[in-house]
């Protein structure tokens, strides 16, 4: 009969307590992970949200091909107001873009200047969400201020200066 | 028979070695792109600022002066200077300061006033920069 070697009970748990240890690491790496990945995506998304807004009126200023200004959606020009007018003519016709805020979004209306009046602020194409937006208009130097706060309730501005210059309410 | 618990501890221990140094990437990699996405969130605000005090400046025609009229901050040894805080409003003092806006007006050459732009931040690294040139003088003149 063979004689069998004793195993020491201290062996056994120390290999059990070691790979205790491994799960634990792995965990731990696992939720770092995670959580890093979570805070990036948020971080990024916030950034987007706050700049998106600004941006899209910044672009839309840059490639307006006629007048812009800055007036109340029903109303005329004025230094500050909630919509911001950009005039241009379509195959001979005088159309305007309205840019404003309405119902958690920045919306878009593109009309003929002569169908003014018959639109409401729901009509607007819907382009980003937001929480407000605002223009206003130094008359000094023509420089154009767009405001905007974004759902989580960040500020964001930038001045432009419209190369078209400043037109006349249509 | 002998006990197989020495070479499984072996093995254990050998793993947690190699898990060990993988997970040391793996958390140099997780704090590298955490640090990479607050420069690029800063790097969005920066551009942001950058833009507003070249269209001001432009609008002024490389007048500092009438820039601190139109945005705030000061004139610094011919430089147009402003500070902006975290939350994008502007700053008083330079240690609530997140964002420091440069405007240095560079020799022009004819019709063109050109300046830099450079926007840093607290440390002092730059953020973002570009080059402005505007039109001196009418076109026709």
């Amino acid at each position: 009969m063979r004689k069998t070697a004793e195993r020491h009970p201290v062996e056994g748990v120390f290999v059990l307590l070691l790979a205790g240890v491994f799960a634990v690491c792995v965990l731990l790496v696992l939720f770092t992970g995670a959580r890093t990945y979570r805070a990036l995506a948020e971080r990024d998304a916030e950034a987007y949200a706050r700049r998106i807004c600004v941006q899209y009126v910044a672009a839309k200023v840059r490639h307006a091909g006629g007048p812009v200004y800055v007036g109340n959606f029903d109303g005329g020009p004025s230094e500050n107001g909630d919509t911001l007018f950009l005039l241009e003519k379509d195959g001979g016709v005088a159309c305007c873009t309205r840019i404003y805020y309405y119902d958690g979004a920045v919306r878009e209306l593109f009309t003929e200047v002569s169908g003014d009046g018959r639109f409401r602020r729901e009509d607007g194409v819907p382009v980003t969400d937001a929480k407000a937006l605002s223009f206003s208009r130094d008359a000094g130097t023509g420089l154009l201020t767009v405001r905007a706060e974004d759902e989580a309730g960040l500020f964001s501005s930038v001045r432009l200066l419209p190369r078209a210059g400043e037109g006349a309410a249509p | 028979m002998r006990s197989k618990a020495p070479l499984a501890l072996m093995e254990q221990i050998v793993m947690l070695l190699v898990f060990s140094l993988a997970a040391a990437v793996c958390v140099r990699a997780f704090v590298l792109a955490d640090r990479v996405s607050r420069d690029n969130a800063a790097r969005d605000q920066a551009a942001l600022k950058a833009e507003t005090a070249a269209e001001v400046y432009k609008a002024c025609r490389g007048d500092g002066a009438l820039a601190v009229e139109k945005l705030g901050g000061s004139v610094e040894r011919g430089a147009w200077v402003t500070l902006w805080d975290a939350d994008g409003k502007q700053a008083r003092e330079e240690k609530n300061a997140a964002y420091r806006v440069r405007v240095e007006p560079e020799q022009g050459g004819g019709l063109l006033g050109r300046a830099a732009v450079t926007v840093s931040a607290k440390d002092g690294g730059t953020l973002f920069e570009m080059e402005i040139a505007w039109q001196e003088a009418d076109g026709g003149a």
